[in-house]
């Protein structure tokens, strides 16, 4: 899942140091991932970019207090988590966040193939915690003890959250995977 | 769930779909049902990891400060609460010290034999400052100074010790005539007591006489 924990450990180590390009390095490694799950979770790729550069300053100031360096990856997305719903509440005080009011944002995404579109638009109706979920089981690929410990969430709960999305997903897109053939 | 009771969900989008054996997906696949369900999940994460990442708009970059020395008066303007605090209880402090200098009783023998023009300045001199000359001048200065003060503190030295001595020797004096007056006193009582003694005794004396004869 995570090939290069060692080479983060070090980096890890010498940030922690004060090597602030050992750490711009880390940077240069997980912020295509981070940018993509704040996006896939905020909808917004300016709000994702602004929460990115917010999440990887807090990181610095904190990589000291980070213990294991080899858990790096579990603290950055818990950072990114917090942050993401920091904003959340920030600029949306009165109303919960079901993501439902973002439907212009996500559709002025990119959208190079018209499949992307319809898995965008699927995603939608995922309830916040559903969508965080998928984003981190599918499309980060942590398993759910790892899920469990950047979300502060029970692995039962995770599953739950999980497995209820896809199946909102799979019903949002059958008609398109009828049209496909099985493997 | 399947025949072996494995969540078809957890095996696909669950931790374990690369350790599953092939033998066990086969099993699966002799299930009609199983195998459809197995096709659409399989078919879904297809879907779902179809869509790609992003590359983010812009890159982050965290820049080391430069490193540069503040001025004095920055780190003093830097202060924190009670850093000022303390900067102005020393303030205060220095001022009572220097007014207490300033304001000190000056020693009238000490300026009055200090000459002020008894030694050439070299400021006043010369058209440029040696630094020689003045430290030799605030020498001279000092030392002139030092030696007047020196001898005033001597005289008022000997003035106190010749009033001390006369004080002692005073009352010693008075000591010994106190004494001398009272070993007279008691030299006199002593003298009348006998010549009392001594004229009840010739008394007596005339007395017997007279009855003898």
């Amino acid at each position: 899942m995570i090939p290069r924990v060692a080479e983060d450990k070090d980096l890890v180590l010498a940030a922690q140091r004060g090597d602030i390009e050992s750490f711009n390095r880390l940077i240069e490694r997980w912020e295509k991932r981070i940018f993509n799950y704040l996006l896939r979770i905020l909808g917004d790729r300016e709000d994702a970019m602004d929460v990115c550069q917010e999440v990887f300053l807090k990181a610095y100031q904190k990589i000291r207090s980070l213990q294991d360096a080899e858990r790096f990856s579990y603290w950055l997305f818990r950072i990114a988590h917090n942050e993401a719903y920091s904003l959340v509440r920030k600029s949306r005080p009165e109303e919960e966040w079901t993501g439902q009011g973002d439907g212009p944002e996500w559709s002025r995404r990119m959208a190079p193939v018209e499949v992307s579109l319809a898995i965008e638009a699927a995603l939608e109706r995922l309830t916040p915690e559903q969508r965080e979920a998928v984003v981190l089981k599918v499309y980060q690929g942590f398993k759910f003890e790892e899920i469990g410990e950047i979300l502060g969430t029970p692995v039962s709960t995770i599953k739950s959250r999980l497995y209820t999305g896809l199946e909102v997903l799979k019903q949002a897109l059958e008609p398109r995977l009828e049209k496909r053939p099985a493997e | 769930m399947d025949k072996n009771g494995r969540d078809l969900r957890d095996l696909v989008f669950g931790d374990e779909l690369a350790r599953t054996p092939e033998a066990e997906l086969q099993a699966i696949n002799e299930h009609p049902e199983r195998q459809e369900e197995l096709n659409r999940l399989l078919q879904l994460r297809e879907a779902l990891l179809s869509l790609e990442d992003e590359e983010p708009p812009r890159r982050t970059v965290l820049v080391a400060p430069p490193v540069v020395a503040n001025p004095w008066w920055k780190a003093v303007l830097g202060f924190t609460s009670p850093g000022w605090g303390f900067a102005g209880a020393m303030a205060l402090a220095a001022a009572i010290l220097a007014h207490g200098w300033l304001a000190r009783p000056a020693s009238e023998a000490l300026v009055a034999k200090v000459p002020p023009a008894s030694i050439a300045s070299p400021v006043a001199s010369g058209n440029s400052v040696d630094l020689a000359d003045l430290n030799a001048h605030i020498d001279a200065l000092l030392q002139q100074r030092l030696l007047g003060a020196v001898t005033d503190v001597k005289a008022e030295l000997r003035q106190e010790h010749q009033k001390e001595a006369k004080q002692l020797v005073a009352a010693a004096e008075q000591r010994l005539q106190e004494q001398h007056d009272a070993e007279m006193f008691q030299m006199r009582e002593a003298v009348t007591f006998i010549q009392k003694k001594y004229g009840r005794q010739m008394v007596a004396n005339v007395a017997f006489i007279g009855e003898q004869q």
